[in-house]
């Protein structure tokens, strides 16, 4: 098989969760905590705020950051130095995917197939995963947030 | 006793007549024998606290004082066979259950153990060799056989012959593995991810039929429950694939430079 055409390694599933963090050092100019990670067999977790993309390409799935309120409102809070519009959140969520996707596109270039951010609000329903999730929480200035991979070699 | 047997069991409700206890075979599958006899291993005995069953199941645990069929345990419960043996056989696949004619490791052991009074000729014919003979006349004749190191096969071809993962004693085999994995792959978040990726190559359904829901890295002794043989067996296969080296491997591997991971090590 190609290099082109092998599914993610280890290593390179990392390159999300790196991307995740580099976000929150640059743009809200401070570190995540990140915390013990687990595999849900079944149940994906899911906050208040979800941004997802889906994934196609040597891999297939989603992956997803999904944040509390309080998250989003300390999140805001670091970004713009005001955090009282909640109509924002949405919006919010869905600018921290969008650099993250950016960030993964750089990387992997044409071996993945990544979609615009999908927004969801608690309530919503999230696309069945067809697979286990890497689950990592992920902690910034003590409110939670949670950062999930949902994907599987294509082949 | 053949398995066309009906045999009907009453009992003193007013509602409920009669329970056919064996006539109720539908939903049986074809390879259920109602005279195959079954034993608790001896893992269900170190496992029993961290045990998640059904109330049948736990019934069903709790009937075999030391040895039933599925026709005891379905007249000792007053249940119909077709409801006994969906249970003894998730009992089964989580290790808990074996046919009376399957022996442990250690049992198999114990049949292999050799009596203080046998023969040379003996010892020859159940393959075992003797190595590093000194030469005689350095010592008397009552110190050779002390100075004899005795080595089987297994020892002198030590990837083959019994697996050494997991390690004989070792209650959470699951735990072990997974730790074995992220030791071996740099005890970092890579080595989780690793994790995820091989248990990706195994049907989520066999974990969820084992009643997992999720896995925890964090060590967490209370909510950690051991998985059958056969899972740990497709984990393992897994491992291979994803990795390029069996656990036997990266066991000897990592044992060789002492970093086992501390739920590998026995006691």
């Amino acid at each position: 098989m190609s290099e082109a055409q092998a599914s993610l390694s280890d290593e390179e599933l990392d390159v999300f969760v790196e991307a995740a963090l580099e976000f929150f050092r640059i743009s809200c100019r401070e570190e995540v905590s990140v915390e013990e990670p687990s595999i849900a067999i079944v149940d994906l977790p899911i906050l208040d705020y979800t941004g997802l993309i889906e994934v196609a390409g040597v891999e297939r799935g989603f992956a997803y950051l999904t944040a509390s309120q309080s998250a989003m409102q300390r999140m805001m809070l670091a970004m713009t130095g005001e955090s009282s519009n909640e109509d924002l959140y949405s919006d919010l969520i869905g600018e921290v995917v969008s650099i993250i996707v950016s960030n993964t596109r750089r990387h992997f270039g044409a071996r993945l197939k990544v979609s615009v951010p999908k927004v969801y609000k608690k309530g919503q329903h999230l696309p069945e995963a067809e697979t286990m999730g890497f689950i990592l929480p992920l902690t910034f200035q003590r409110q939670e947030l949670i950062l999930v991979l949902a994907l599987y070699p294509a082949n | 006793m053949s398995n066309d047997v009906v045999e009907i069991v009453e009992i003193n409700n007013p509602e409920v007549h009669e329970i056919p206890v064996l006539k109720n075979l539908e939903g049986l599958s074809s390879g259920v024998d109602l005279d195959t006899v079954y034993r608790l291993t001896e893992f269900a005995h170190k496992v029993k606290e961290g045990l998640w069953l059904t109330k049948l199941e736990w019934d069903v645990y709790f009937s075999i004082d030391v040895e039933a069929s599925i026709k005891d345990l379905s007249l000792a419960l007053v249940l119909p066979a077709s409801s006994i043996a969906p249970a003894v056989q998730r009992l089964m696949a989580i290790n808990v259950l074996v046919p009376r004619e399957a022996i442990s490791y250690t049992e198999y052991r114990a049949t292999k153990s050799q009596p203080v009074h046998q023969s040379v000729v003996d010892l020859v014919t159940q393959e075992e060799f003797i190595v590093n003979i000194p030469m005689e006349s350095e010592f008397d004749s009552s110190d050779i056989s002390s100075a004899r190191e005795k080595k089987t096969i297994a020892d002198l071809t030590p990837n083959k012959g019994v697996p050494e993962f997991p390690p004989s004693g070792i209650i959470n085999n699951l735990r072990c593995l997974v730790e074995l994995v992220c030791r071996y792959k740099g005890d970092d978040r890579r080595g989780k991810l690793a994790v995820y990726r091989i248990f990706l190559r195994v049907p989520r359904e066999d974990f969820v039929s084992l009643g997992f829901g999720s896995f925890l890295f964090l060590n967490n002794k209370e909510k950690d429950t051991p998985v059958s043989g056969e899972l740990l067996s497709r984990l393992m296969e897994a491992t291979e694939m994803e990795l390029g080296k069996h656990p036997n491997a990266i066991y000897n591997e990592l044992k060789s430079i002492g970093r086992l991971p501390e739920s590998c090590l026995t006691h």
